[in-house]
């Protein structure tokens, strides 16, 4: 990982918008904010959350998804990916903030309404590109 | 249609995808991410998926080649990718610090196939670093493995070949002398 | 080996499949009597005619160094450009090879053909006693305007200019000097010291020796029913990587196996691995198996299994890909 002293500073709005995505959607267990090579930026949690690998695994995901979208001639960015099992929903957002893209995952228990995750996050998302 | 795979591993920047590139039949498909990580290499972009290409083969079949993540923090894909593969390619950057603790770490996240030869490895950078191909081999017999050795530019795609050439005898001396009883 | 032509002229091939060798031997001894000269094979690339792959690398810095020395040697690569050049290409056919031999006999008109003297052990054999000498310390070796030593046990390699594929083909072509020296030759040690002190990789340098310099004839020390395995895989260089060699070094690391056993199970004439066994022998890799040596070629002819699911698989990778066979 890149040191402390090469790291440009975290912009001070990151965590408000986590903050208040997790205040807007009580059902969500989580959030993670990480680097699109899969470094952690940024968390909150509302119980455990393996942060490192959540952060690696939704790097992959999302460059696999592009990879995808790509060979069916789809290109551009702000995609997602929306991965559902029985007991819960983990989504995942690009980030595209220039220069260093991100990747936000949003983890939810199984009653967490899709739309309602989606909508919220994406907001989360606006905010984190425009302050 | 039947499809085989075949992996390619290794620390960032050893030239995975350079390598899968230089043998696939179109161009790859690639997972690159921005590269934070510049103390661990200063290139731009690293792979954060795998990089994936494929080879047509007689009877409409294809062989499929996955370049896996460098980094171990992507060790999840190289336990997904090795389920059923045929073997691995190990690339070693030798101009690294410690490239045989780099080697350790693949050699024991592909042990199964190591154990039944199907890995062969490819020393890129020999002359930037101190460790002689002869320590790899010592290494690895101290493992137990005799597995291939050689010095390699991966943008040769003759040096690839020599890889897997290397790679399919290893597979193909198992199977034969699976098959023939020990004198 | 085949037998000694009095005055006959040597050719020898590199950078092919060792079918193409075989293939040359056959030819010219269909062609006896029919060329102006008689013509036997050689194995060491010290011959009067040399017949190269054209992209192989070691061949391409033969030809340079030949004309830069002036050796008189004549080559025909597998394939020119320029129409006016003979080539002869694998497979070999008779009559355009009777007419490269032909051509290459004009050429050396006056020169006497470098005859291999078959009592004179082989640059390889040499080598391997020098290297295995007891009280050596260090074997120095010596051809034309460049020489070395190998530090025992350490086997490092100091060369008088750095070491590439040129001077490897030098070496390969040419008259070699070696030279076992122990503890009483402090002045001649001290005197190469100084003289060499370029660091080479000894073990491509031995093994392009045994590949190259063995006269095809098996290290006295070797035995053909005795089993053996290599301990390690061997570094063939940047120049020694033959598929021969790397299917012979997959079997024989993975299982003890004599060498006529070797031959059967990788479908190779046992004539042809004579260079291959030597090789893994100098650079130090080839041990002695803990099974008795073998009476009868041993395990029952699994040689030519039915191709398996997997084999054919292998097969079809290599015919994409257009390497080994």
């Amino acid at each position: 990982m890149l040191d402390d002293t090469q790291l440009e500073p975290l912009p001070a709005h990151f965590g408000g918008a986590l903050d208040r995505l997790l205040a807007t959607v009580p059902a969500l267990t989580g959030a993670v904010l990480s680097r699109s090579d899969g470094f952690e930026v940024l968390s909150r949690t509302r119980a455990e959350v393996p942060v490192s690998r959540l952060s690696a695994l939704s790097s992959s995901m999302v460059a696999l998804s592009q990879a995808a979208l790509r060979e069916v001639g789809m290109h551009g960015g702000g995609g997602s990916v929306l991965v559902e099992g029985q007991d819960g929903k983990l989504l995942l957002l690009e980030v595209p903030l220039r220069g260093q893209p991100m990747v936000l995952a949003a983890i939810g228990g199984p009653d967490l309404i899709t739309g309602t995750l989606l909508w919220a996050a994406r907001d989360c998302v606006r905010q984190l590109i425009q302050p | 249609m039947r499809e085989y795979k075949l992996l390619f591993a290794g620390p960032m920047g050893a030239g995975k995808t350079t390598a899968i590139a230089a043998i696939s039949d179109a161009a790859p498909v690639r997972t690159e991410a921005v590269n934070s990580d510049r103390v661990q290499h200063s290139k731009e972009l690293t792979t954060v998926g795998f990089d994936y290409g494929e080879i047509a083969l007689d009877g409409g079949d294809r062989l499929r080649l996955y370049g896996m993540p460098g980094q171990d923090r992507f060790d999840f894909m190289w336990k997904v990718a090795s389920e059923g593969a045929l073997g691995v390619v190990l690339l070693s950057d030798n101009s690294r610090p410690e490239p045989l603790k780099d080697l350790a770490l693949y050699v024991e996240s592909f042990r199964a196939m190591a154990e039944r030869g199907a890995m062969v490895i490819g020393i890129g950078r020999l002359g930037s670093g101190h460790t002689s191909v002869e320590s790899y081999t010592a290494w690895l017999a101290g493992q137990g493995l005799s597995l291939p050795v050689f010095t390699v530019d991966v943008r040769r795609r003759d040096d690839v070949l020599l890889l897997l050439d290397a790679l399919l005898y290893q597979i193909e001396a198992a199977r034969l002398l699976a098959d023939t009883p020990h004198a | 080996m085949s037998a000694q032509v009095p005055k006959a002229r040597r050719i020898t091939c590199i950078g092919f499949d060792w079918r193409a060798e075989v293939s040359l031997k056959e030819t010219l001894a269909l062609l006896r009597g029919k060329t102006r000269e008689p013509w036997q094979y050689s194995d060491e690339l010290t011959a009067d005619v040399v017949v190269y792959e054209t992209h192989n690398v070691l061949a391409q810095a033969m030809v340079r160094r030949s004309a830069a020395e002036n050796t008189g040697r004549v080559f025909f690569p597998s394939s020119s450009e320029d129409d006016s050049v003979l080539t002869l290409r694998y497979p070999f056919g008779a009559s355009r090879l009777v007419a490269c031999l032909d051509s290459a006999s004009l050429q050396l008109q006056g020169r006497v053909p470098a005859t291999e003297q078959a009592e004179a052990p082989s640059l390889c054999q040499r080598l391997d006693d020098a290297l295995r000498a007891p009280g050596t310390l260090a074997v120095s070796i010596r051809a034309g305007d460049q020489q070395g030593w190998l530090r025992l046990p350490e086997r490092e390699l100091h060369w008088s200019q750095p070491l590439g594929v040129d001077e490897i083909a030098g070496l390969l072509s040419g008259e070699v000097e070696v030279e076992a020296l122990g503890p009483t030759e402090g002045a001649a040690l001290r005197r190469l010291e100084a003289a060499a002190r370029h660091p080479a990789p000894a073990e491509g340098l031995l093994w392009a020796i045994g590949i190259a310099r063995s006269k095809g004839s098996l290290l006295p020390r070797l035995d053909i029913a005795r089993p053996c395995r290599l301990r390690r895989w061997p570094d063939f260089g940047a120049i020694g990587r033959r598929s021969l060699d790397i299917r012979c070094a997959s079997l024989l690391t993975q299982r003890e196996l004599a060498p006529s056993h070797l031959a059967m199970m990788a479908g190779i004439p046992l004539g042809v691995l004579g260079n291959f066994l030597n090789a893994c022998a100098l650079v130090g890799v080839l041990e002695p198996g803990k099974a008795q040596p073998a009476a009868a070629p041993a395990p029952q002819a699994h040689a030519l299994p039915q191709e398996s699911g997997l084999g054919s698989v292998l097969r079809r990778i290599r015919t994409a890909l257009a390497i080994g066979q």
